[in-house]
């Protein structure tokens, strides 16, 4: 089937290898991704903090317009775009005076919204809807040695809508321990990754960056996998400042997920966007 | 509007309540009003109603101005109808001529507006004498009691209330889902705030029960039916095969010692184990061993059946079946406990997943002398912690889980803390949210148990790791949590942590109270009929609750509540009849057509459908009606109506209430 996309704007700019990667792996399953007209902003950032109605108005449009076009799920790889689009429908419910501000922002562009989109994450669409056994069928890979911690990051086990369980996931480490690929248990799966404290307040920052990595090489991960473009870009491009402020010679790999997931089902290196790491993939994925 | 005796003469009493009515509503003003009321003969105002003098204003009125109805404007009737029913009967009037209108909670405490809260006062005191001239009386009669007490669930509150009716001498049949009664009790070690033992002041008790000639042990079984009405129940239990006879068993315990094949023990929390035929603990009443048919080679491959060759006395019976056995009783004591919360339901405190992190009753088998490890706390490498954290609250006051707080988590952590301190010499470290010692000797304890040199630290865990971060922590658990009385957010390694897991409703509450029609409240215990004035009896009269069942309480409130249900019990035994409400459901069998939608609605029982001359006609057992009307309501035909809720006494009252004019 064919699902409506929320790429949002990290996955235009910086993180365009990640967008890349998740539409290749969903062509390769024999889905398409639909890009979302005329999206803007999910209002993440600094609007939260600053103006509580604008914020919500921006996510809320999105969620219009896709309502609008009976989206009915709205995927969105990027779990910062998740969690303020997720926000919105918990929102509806428990502040209804401040949706019926939001709302009359709404109608001030003709448009409306009745809460009938829900707003997914591609690791659930892919381990829910296609699921494992179907994703088995197209795996024509598989790295050799290669140990993977998996890390989720914060936004996606946030409280907006999502079951007890996810506080501390296990979906995807059990999705690549499925297609044979060997997982190790990362403990600090939701960990905070420093999030913009990496370029505002930067020792802070760094250190959490560090411990997330130094954490990954304690418990023997050859590579880190990342549901979120925002995680994986954090781990990556701050990898060698916080090893030198904490005196450790740390190379690990961050990769987003359907990166190697799409490694696994053959897509090219190039159309994964793996020539664009940071930090080079270790050996093991360069015979794929 | 006529009525068929003639215009009634009313009389109106408004209450002050202090200040509490007078305060917001002009009391005078409404008696005034009154006054120009049809059929209102005297009307005053006064500043409580429901003290001597008050009453006696209405004693003498009745007998002055010769009234056949009153009506109070005071508080709920929750609160008083019975005082001013008991009024009007002194006085020589039916009590269900008498009516209420609340003008306390449906007016001057939700208001403040002195005028509009004086006109609602008007109109709610309108409409109680607009529905006072359709009353009429109704008798009351008594049904006698059978004195048998049904007490549900073997811990400490069910051994209480059974012990405190049988050495009354009255029968009780004492019904526990689990081979032995003893509850969660005989698992703990010590109890707090004393620390004498548990099995020292359980024991005698569980023990009393099982040689009381008034008490009727039935262990092992679970009640399956329960029909009839206050006084008059009629329970179906099951027994379940033991496969042992108890007759002939001599509790030697030869059988659970030659037989080969073993699991986890549920009474030491899976730290010990236990055989396929076992008795839980050795102080087991009945001590009667059963058979794990799940585990038992004979029953899973048809061969072993050693325990038989053992057995001297000749007591197993392998071709034992479920058998349901009828009793009557009077009245039911709920007492079928709580369970704990499932830690792993918080995956941040790695319970399931970490070594050596333990729950509270996992705790309690460890520090108890006759436990699986004999009293020693031993990490799971066998060596001996020097660090020991207690994270209170786990699954209580989180808005995640149960909101509530358990109760008993603060004074058992630190019970636990001194135990630990003094068998394994650790270091304890409390983490509490607020340190909640309010019982008596409770507070001293906490200081004590702080005395001795144990860390209370206070701020909500928020992590259980064995990630480290400094060397330090290396190998070690890591508790984190802000300190909120330092503001600093710190990391402390430990060896062990206990996680104080809160008290949750059983898992079957929701069957249990459908079975005995009680109900639930909010947090899924069982709800009392008031929280203050009537905390263990339930809306359905002869049932009440008691101990953990209710909600979250430590032994001696357990223990107080469940001598509470046994004196509710022997009261009603005592007197030998109850008196049920007289407002109940009644059926016009001229108007009947049989449909039994009637019977199909209730909740309690009450309609039931029968031929008469071959005619289905629907009437009602008047005992076990609640008079809620739900029957009256779905009657196709108007056939049913509720005396004292009939439909001239609520009409009126809606038309006086929206001044249609009478």
């Amino acid at each position: 089937m064919t699902y409506t996309y929320f790429p949002g704007c990290f996955l235009k700019g910086t993180g365009e290898p990640i967008g890349a990667s998740v539409i290749a792996v969903f062509e390769a399953l024999g889905h398409g991704l639909e890009e979302l007209d005329d999206w803007n902003c999910c209002g993440a950032t600094t609007y939260s903090s600053i103006d509580q109605t604008q914020a919500l108005a921006l996510a809320a449009r999105n969620l219009s317009l896709a309502e609008k076009g009976n989206a009915g799920d709205l995927l969105t790889p990027c779990s910062a775009c998740y969690f303020v689009l997720r926000r919105v429908d918990d929102y509806r419910v428990r502040y209804p005076e401040l949706m019926g501000q939001v709302l009359g922002v709404l109608h001030d562009m003709d448009l409306d919204y009745e809460g009938n989109v829900t707003v997914r994450h591609p690791l659930d669409v892919l381990c829910d809807d296609i699921g494992v056994e179907e994703i088995k069928k197209h795996v024509s890979w598989q790295p050799n040695g290669l140990r993977v911690g998996c890390y989720y990051g914060c936004l996606y086990s946030r409280p907006y809508g999502t079951p007890e369980e996810w506080r501390f996931p296990t979906k995807m480490d059990d999705l690549f321990s499925e297609l044979g690929v060997e997982v190790v248990d990362f403990p600090l799966k939701t960990r905070c990754c420093g999030g913009s404290l990496t370029t505002s307040v930067e020792d802070v920052g760094q250190r959490l960056v560090y411990l997330l990595l130094h954490e990954a090489r304690r418990v023997g991960a050859d590579m880190l996998v990342t549901i979120c473009p925002l995680c994986q870009f954090n781990l990556e491009a701050y990898q060698r400042a916080a090893g030198k402020r904490f005196g450790e010679d740390i190379r690990m790999p961050v990769l987003y997920f359907t990166q190697l997931l799409g490694l696994l089902l053959g897509i090219p290196q190039e159309k994964l966007g793996m020539q664009r790491l940071l930090i080079a993939p270790p050996a093991a994925l360069l015979g794929a | 509007m006529t009525r068929e005796n003639g215009a009634p003469r009313i009389g109106v009493y408004v209450c002050h309540c202090g200040t509490n009515i007078a305060g917001v509503v002009d009391v005078e003003q409404v008696a005034d009003y009154a006054r120009g009321l049809p059929s209102v003969v005297v009307a005053r105002d006064y500043k409580y109603m429901c003290s001597d003098p008050g009453q006696n204003l209405i004693k003498d009125d009745i007998r002055e101005f010769g009234l056949d109805r009153v009506v109070v404007a005071s508080c709920s009737p929750r609160m008083h109808e019975p005082t001013f029913r008991r009024a009007c009967q002194a006085a020589g009037l039916n009590p269900y001529l008498f009516a209420m209108a609340n003008i306390r909670e449906h007016c001057s405490w939700v208001h403040d507006d002195v005028e509009l809260a004086t006109e609602k006062a008007k109109a709610l005191v309108r409409a109680a004498v607009g529905r006072a001239y359709y009353q009429e009386s109704l008798e009351t009669h008594g049904v006698p009691v059978n004195p048998n007490v049904l007490v549900v669930g073997g811990g400490i509150a069910g051994i209480q209330a059974a012990l405190e009716i049988a050495d009354a001498d009255r029968q009780v049949y004492l019904v526990e889902r689990e081979p032995s009664i003893g509850g969660h009790m005989a698992q703990f070690d010590k109890t707090f705030p004393t620390l004498d033992c548990a099995a020292c002041i359980l024991t005698p008790k569980m023990v009393s029960v099982g040689q009381h000639p008034f008490i009727k042990l039935m262990s092992y079984s679970e009640v399956v039916e329960v029909s009839g009405f206050v006084g008059n129940y009629t329970v179906k239990v099951r027994r379940k095969a033991r496969y042992v006879d108890e007759e002939k068993c001599t509790g030697c315990g030869l059988c659970q010692t030659k037989c080969p094949w073993k699991t986890d023990s549920e009474f030491d929390m899976g730290l010990g184990k236990r055989k396929a035929i076992y008795m839980p603990f050795p102080q087991a009443i009945p001590l009667v061993p059963v058979i794990d048919t799940d585990l038992c080679v004979y029953f899973q491959k048809g061969k072993c059946r050693v325990c038989e060759k053992f057995c001297e006395a000749n007591a197993l019976d392998f071709e034992q079946t479920d058998r349901i056995e009828e009793i009557e009783v009077g009245s039911i004591i709920v007492a079928t406990g709580f369970e704990t919360f499932d830690a792993e339901r918080i995956p941040r405190y790695s319970y399931g997943r970490l070594p050596n992190v333990v729950t509270s009753l996992e705790l309690e088998r460890m520090v108890n002398a006759s436990g699986p490890t004999g009293g020693k706390i031993v990490l799971e490498d066998g060596s001996t912690p020097e660090r020991v954290g207690i994270v209170h609250c786990v699954g209580s006051r989180d808005v995640n889980y149960n909101v509530y707080c358990s109760r008993v988590c603060c004074m058992a952590s630190l019970k636990l803390a001194h135990l630990v301190r003094e068998k394994s010499g650790a270091d304890v470290y409390n983490f509490y949210i607020d340190m909640r010692a309010g019982g008596k000797g409770y507070e001293e304890f906490y200081r004590r148990v702080m005395e001795e040199g144990t860390h209370v630290i206070r701020g909500r865990v928020a992590v259980v790791s064995a990630s480290p971060q400094v060397p330090e922590e290396e190998g070690h658990l890591i508790v984190q949590v802000e300190d909120t009385l330092t503001a600093v957010v710190r990391r402390i390694p430990m060896d062990m942590v206990i996680l104080a897991v809160g008290m949750e409703p059983r898992e079957d509450a929701e069957e249990v109270a459908r079975l005995f029609k009680i109900s639930r409240s909010a947090d899924g215990f069982f709800l009392e009929k008031h929280p203050k004035l009537d905390p263990v009896a339930t809306t359905t009269d002869g049932v009440f609750v008691v101990g953990a069942c209710q909600g979250p309480k430590d032994i001696p409130d357990t223990v107080a509540q469940a001598s509470a249900a046994a004196a509710r019990a022997l009261a009603m035994i005592s007197k030998g009849q109850v008196v049920p409400e007289a407002a109940t459901a009644t059926v016009d069998a001229a108007l009947c057509q049989g449909c039994g939608r009637c019977e199909e609605i209730c909740e309690f029982g009450a309609p039931i459908v029968t031929l008469e001359d071959g005619v289905p006609v629907s009437s009602v057992n008047a005992a076990m009606c609640k008079g809620c009307g739900a029957c009256a309501v779905v009657c196709p035909t108007g056939a049913i109506s509720v005396r004292h809720f009939t439909r001239d006494e609520i009409l009126a009252e809606i038309d006086a209430l929206a001044g249609v004019p009478a």
